[in-house]
């Protein structure tokens, strides 16, 4: 699972869909992986206005990561290629392939099993 | 504007208007119809040569494009009319390097009867050399032997422009694919659920019914980058190490495809904040796949399965199609950006359908419905736009309508059983 996705998926719970501590998911035992891909600035530009900054600072944080800064960067065509580079490594080619993501509003866990996030929850929670 | 051809394939006629139209929004290339019979030759309005080519580079339909120079009911009275034109707009390329190509509709000529028609248009005088592999100007005779066609125009003279992308069909075939299951979807309407979805570079598109993710590699191949989930991990996690990511290697789309998860549409996880360009899905309807929701604790009771839950995987309920699509549509309407499109399949049984069994949301507008038929039921591709936030009402969300939209009971009826 890539960074991106892991700033907007929260928790599936609607209880916890307006509790400010259900999003980002609290991310543990993760194992990361970098898969390269090719960069798209038009991509990254687009997407950046849709990421959750300050969630992905948290995010990155709890995988060891303390560069980011707290200010989310602004991207106009004449941001620098290295800046775009480093969002891109964030974003796209840093990988969650093992771990847990847990709600801090209800608690429930949610696994990452071969990189891919399973987000259902149990009966009871529906 | 100038006047140019298209040739369509003659698969799937309902999708190709459809088609066109979401190419020249895409490409920003309008057009207007001058013919367009039941052959598959369209006579078209188009800006300029670079338009023309624009317009049709990505359609799945649409097998070249031609600048047209003369067309008549006949072979002959074509040559009439070429021999006195004035003026002749192919002595622009009189000095280039060029080759003579035949497209026969309906009737297939040999080699000979090809040279035979192409010997005729000696009268042209093109001086160029002849260059079979790299011409930089592609003569062309159209030729519409078709009986049953309503057109009066037979022959077409013109020069190739460019082609569509029809190649595509072949590089998706589910024959090539290394991991597929039941409920893959062909390649050729595979693309064009993509392109209807205007999937391209800097969009993100999510399928949340993706079982072996057939959406995910066409969007990705029009530079969408994309996202699927699914209610049954197995399907997308594969077995033997053959799944959707393997996929996604062999067709070299790693730089365009985001993740797949495990979820419950009824239960999205993505933030309701971040918003997506383009919605596809082929949502089960019970032939292959029927769909699943997790089931609510007060339904299991109902159900006097009260034993205590302990195993990981949650119980499923049947989730009828009708409540499927109306949860669907209203998805769609909360999380698309303005002007994002919905594309999905709907069943339908072909006596029983009526205009009512379309979704309808005021906040999104149907923009085509577009069937492929089968024999007693068809498969409608609908393609919905969301209005732009700005100028929609917040009211009347539901839908006031004592018919159940989109086949209540579909697979019933499919299979035969009337319904009680």
């Amino acid at each position: 699972m890539k960074l991106l996705t892991a700033n907007f998926l929260t928790c599936a719970s609607k209880k916890c869909s307006s509790s400010p501590d259900a999003f980002p998911l609290n991310i543990s035992d993760a194992k990361i992986a970098i898969q390269e891909c090719e960069m798209n600035p038009e991509f990254i530009k687009n997407v950046m206005l849709r990421v959750e900054w300050p969630a992905l600072v948290k995010t990155t944080q709890q995988l060891g990561n303390n560069t980011l800064p707290m200010e989310k960067p602004e991207l106009t065509d004449e941001s620098d290629e290295l800046l775009f580079k480093s969002l891109h490594n964030v974003l796209l080619e840093t990988e969650i392939t093992e771990g847990k993501m847990t709600c801090g509003s209800c608690g429930h866990v949610y696994p990452i099993v071969e990189g891919i996030p399973n987000m259902l929850l149990s009966e009871t929670e529906v | 504007m100038k006047c140019y051809i298209l040739h369509f394939s003659s698969t799937h006629k309902d999708f190709h208007l459809p088609e066109l139209e979401t190419l020249s929004k895409i490409e920003n290339v309008p057009f207007s119809i001058t013919e367009r019979s039941s052959n598959p030759f369209w006579i078209v309005q188009i800006e300029d040569d670079e338009s023309a080519r624009k317009l049709v580079k990505r359609s799945i339909f649409c097998k070249g494009v031609y600048e047209l120079y003369g067309c008549s009911d006949t072979l002959d009275n074509l040559h009439e009319l070429l021999k006195n034109m004035q003026p002749k707009p192919w002595e622009l390329y009189s000095q280039t390097t060029y080759k003579f190509s035949i497209e026969s509709y309906g009737k297939h000529l040999t080699m000979e009867e090809q040279l035979n028609v192409i010997n005729q248009f000696g009268y042209l005088h093109l001086n160029g050399k002849v260059s079979m592999k790299s011409p930089d100007c592609i003569f062309t005779v159209l030729e519409d032997n078709e009986k049953k066609s309503d057109s009066k125009v037979k022959a077409y003279f013109c020069r190739k422009l460019g082609v569509g992308s029809r190649d595509a069909i072949d590089k998706f075939d589910l024959k090539q694919r290394r991991y597929i299951g039941i409920t893959s979807f062909e390649s050729e309407l595979s693309l064009v659920t993509a392109q209807m979805a205007m999937a391209g570079p800097a969009k993100v598109v999510y399928d949340p019914f993706v079982g072996t993710g057939s959406f995910l590699y066409t969007c990705s191949f029009f530079g969408a980058h994309t996202i699927g989930s699914d209610i049954d991990g197995r399907q997308m996690r594969g077995k033997n190490s053959v799944s959707i990511r393997e996929n996604i290697a062999q067709y070299n789309l790693q730089s365009s495809f985001l993740d797949v998860f495990t979820s419950d549409i009824t239960h999205c996880p993505i933030r309701e904040s971040f918003l997506l360009d383009a919605i596809v899905c082929d949502p089960p309807y019970g032939v292959r796949a029927g769909a699943k929701r997790i089931a609510s604790i007060q339904n299991i009771i109902k159900d006097k399965d009260t034993k205590p839950i302990l195993h990981r995987y949650p119980k499923l309920e049947h989730y009828e199609i009708c409540d499927l699509v109306k949860d669907l549509v209203d998805f769609a309407a909360k999380r698309l950006v303005d002007e994002g499109r919905l594309v999905l399949w709907l069943p339908t049984i072909t006596e029983e359908y009526s205009i009512d069994d379309i979704p309808k949301h005021p906040a999104l507008r149907l923009l085509y419905n577009s069937a492929q038929h089968f024999n007693h039921w068809s498969r409608r591709l609908l393609t919905f736009e969301r209005l732009p936030r700005a100028t929609v009402v917040k009211n009347n969300i539901t839908q006031n309508s004592e018919h159940l939209p989109a086949h209540y009971k579909f697979r019933e009826k499919y299979f035969g059983n009337s319904p009680q």
